[in-house]
């Protein structure tokens, strides 16, 4: 009983799976000649033969279908997780020219375009970003993740936090002398 | 009836791994292949007509079309093969205008891809080809093909082996994105920087090993210099620079960039005689910027950070091969992190610092010198250490005195989690204390690079399981 019930099962499975397979195979193999961007359909009929020609300035002759190098696969850029809201990345790496203003402000805050403000003090004192703006200087200066967590702008303690995490990391990388 | 088992066995098989493995094809990049053709990003010059774009998903294949009958009926085809997605470029559909050259059209129906090429000698090859891979299908526009017209501006080229497919744009961002798809973000390396009066007297010199053109910091394209013509520059006061010798003097304002001439950038390499240095070529872009805020002029470099990793100079790479994995994907892991998150280097213009001060950085001649560093980085290449969505940024220390350290232990923070004190016996110190390890800047949290050695080296770990084991609860993220 068992040895009729595998083959059946086999060719019920082989017959599905061609079922689903026929459009794949159609569709690759023999595609019917449906509407196309043929050339010759197209520009003006009155074009004239082609005049002598001469490789494109950098067309590289070897660059004839057929002689493709292999080229490194790759999978899709993931996502990355963007630290800023407001300020892209983007932005920064323009160096928040494309703001004015209060923003321009802020964006160099964020981007790292602000000088860090070493003797900064008072903090307490001050209110909404320029008070951000002073734990930030002063978090950094102190390298103080808990004056950072005091910062209420998302933006701004990110890269209170960010910069103290660089900066440790760097002041230590260059004592490295790893095996070679 | 065993026969016809095994057949169908086969049968099966077949499908389930010719079907199924090549689910993912279509992942898969566009390599670049060089400047097709020359026309225009918009229809400022006069006679220009947009040359429309198509995308087959059935085919996996772009098309262009010049006609605007061509563009109604894909449009309007019922089954439609093909969907439209804008304007591709602009030029002429005809050859009334002077110097303008016929693109010809190819068709392959075994790869399903459209082909454009203006050269003649491609379209006589392709011609004459006894396979018959493309079929010539006739003159799909004119363009030129040297950009000697004003406003012409560069088509590129693509190609995607996976789906096989050629791909033509005209837009830079475009191709930046493609290029960089295969070798990661570009990156901003300081190499070394000046005092305006050291400017002042010895002058920056640069050349390259194929055609480079200059750039002011507007992007504006001040001259296209053959590759072995010797650039200078010098600080010329009142933040400007002055750029001399390939060509007549001109002054720019605060910034110069140095890149190549036919938009391939990856294979660009620039000798910049560096001042006291045997390590003088790099690949990429390079730049010359006067910093505001230091007053200083920075050379900087901008390459993929693929091609960075290449140039480490941490390691030679003679050790074990999963040693060199695991070193390369924490130097990729950290200047993937810098790239994003940096704003140490900010006023200066760059992310990462070329020195010991960060990630020593030699470039080209590194590359040549030491070609396992590549290997290891093509054999972990675009992968990352992520703790969840966070980017794992893991300092690495060269000895420990037998535990590694946590960061909260080491620096206060509990946002760190990844960096946890473990065991490390394998990296342990034989003589110094743990005075003496800190004394001499061993911070001992993250990596222990000896101990990572050891473990690919005497216990035969792999480079997974060694970051896995110094760096908690981490993933090995593919990020490109």
């Amino acid at each position: 009983m068992r040895s009729k019930i595998f083959p059946i099962i086999l060719i019920a499975a082989t017959i599905g799976l061609a079922f689903y397979a026929y459009p794949i195979i159609k569709g690759r193999y023999f595609q019917t000649k449906e509407v196309r961007l043929d050339a010759s359909s197209e520009p003006s009929s009155n074009a004239s033969a082609p005049i002598s020609a001469e490789t494109p300035a950098n067309a590289d002759e070897n660059n004839v279908p057929g002689n493709e190098e292999t080229i490194i696969d790759n999978q899709p850029v993931a996502p990355t997780t963007n630290v800023f809201s407001v300020i892209a990345k983007e932005d920064c790496d323009s160096e928040c020219k494309n703001f004015i203003g209060d923003k321009r402000d802020y964006c160099n805050e964020v981007c790292g375009f602000k000088t860090i403000n070493e003797n900064v003090a008072g903090c307490e004192n001050l209110n909404g970003l320029q008070k951000d703006y002073c734990l930030k200087d002063l978090g950094i200066t102190k390298k103080d993740f808990k004056i950072c967590e005091n910062i209420s702008d998302s933006n701004i303690k990110s890269t209170c936090k960010n910069r103290i995490m660089e900066d440790n990391v760097d002041d230590v990388m260059s004592n490295g002398n790893i095996p070679s | 009836m065993a026969k016809i088992l095994k057949l169908s066995s086969v049968f099966l098989a077949f499908f389930f791994f010719y079907f199924l493995g090549t689910a993912h094809a279509s992942a898969a990049g566009y390599a670049y292949k060089g400047i097709a053709f020359y026309a225009f990003e918009n229809n400022s010059a006069t006679g220009t007509l947009p040359v429309y774009k198509f995308y087959s998903a059935s085919r996996g294949d772009y098309s262009y079309t010049i006609s605007e009958s061509a563009k109604a009926k894909l449009i309007a085809d019922p089954k439609k093969i093909y969907a439209y997605k804008g304007i591709a470029f602009y030029t002429y559909n005809n050859n009334s205008v002077a110097n303008t050259l016929p693109v010809y059209q190819f068709w392959s129906s075994s790869r399903q891809d459209y082909y454009y090429t203006i050269s003649e000698s491609t379209k006589a090859k392709l011609i004459a080809d006894p396979k018959k891979l493309y079929a010539y299908k006739g003159i799909a526009f004119y363009a030129y093909n040297d950009n000697s017209i004003a406003n012409t501006l560069p088509v590129y080229q693509f190609w995607n082996a996976s789906i096989q497919d050629y791909y033509y744009t005209i837009s830079e961002d475009e191709k930046d994105k493609l290029m960089f798809a295969t070798y990661g973000k570009e990156i901003s390396v300081g190499l070394w920087s000046y005092s305006k009066n050291d400017l002042s007297s010895d002058a920056f010199q640069i050349e390259a090993n194929k055609d480079y053109e200059i750039k002011d910091n507007t992007g504006k394209v001040l001259a296209k210099i053959a590759g072995n013509s010797l650039t200078k520059v010098k600080y010329a006061g009142n933040y400007k620079l002055r750029i001399y010798n390939s060509i007549s003097d001109i002054l720019v304002d605060r910034e110069v960039q140095f890149e190549s001439s036919d938009g391939n950038n990856l294979n660009l390499i620039f000798n910049v005689h560096r001042p006291n240095s045997t390590y003088d070529e790099y690949r990429g872009k390079i730049k010359l910027r006067y910093s505001d805020t230091s007053q200083k002029i920075w050379v900087i470099n901008l390459l993929p950070l693929e091609q960075y990793v290449w140039g480490i100079g941490e390691i030679t790479g003679t050790g074990d091969e999963d040693y060199n994995r695991t070193m390369t994907t924490a130097f990729r892991t950290y200047a993937y992190w810098k790239i994003l998150y940096s704003t140490k280097y900010a006023t200066e213009g760059f992310k990462v610092d070329g020195t010991p001060n960060n990630q020593i950085y030699r470039g080209y001649e590194w590359e040549l010198a030491y070609p396992r560093i590549k290997d290891a980085a093509i054999y972990t290449q675009g992968k990352i250490a992520k703790y969840g969505s966070d980017i794992a940024l893991s300092p690495y220390s060269s000895w420990t005195d037998g535990r590694t350290r946590s960061f909260e232990e080491r620096w206060g923070s509990t946002d760190y989690p990844w960096c946890q004190s473990v065991k490390d016996s394998y990296g342990k110190n034989p003589t110094m204390t743990t005075s003496q390890l800190f004394a001499a800047g061993n911070h001992m949290v993250g990596i222990s690079a000896h101990g990572a050695l050891k473990l690919a080296t005497d216990y035969g770990w792999d480079w997974n399981k060694i970051l896995g084991y110094y760096l908690h609860d981490i993933t090995i993220v593919k990020t490109y």
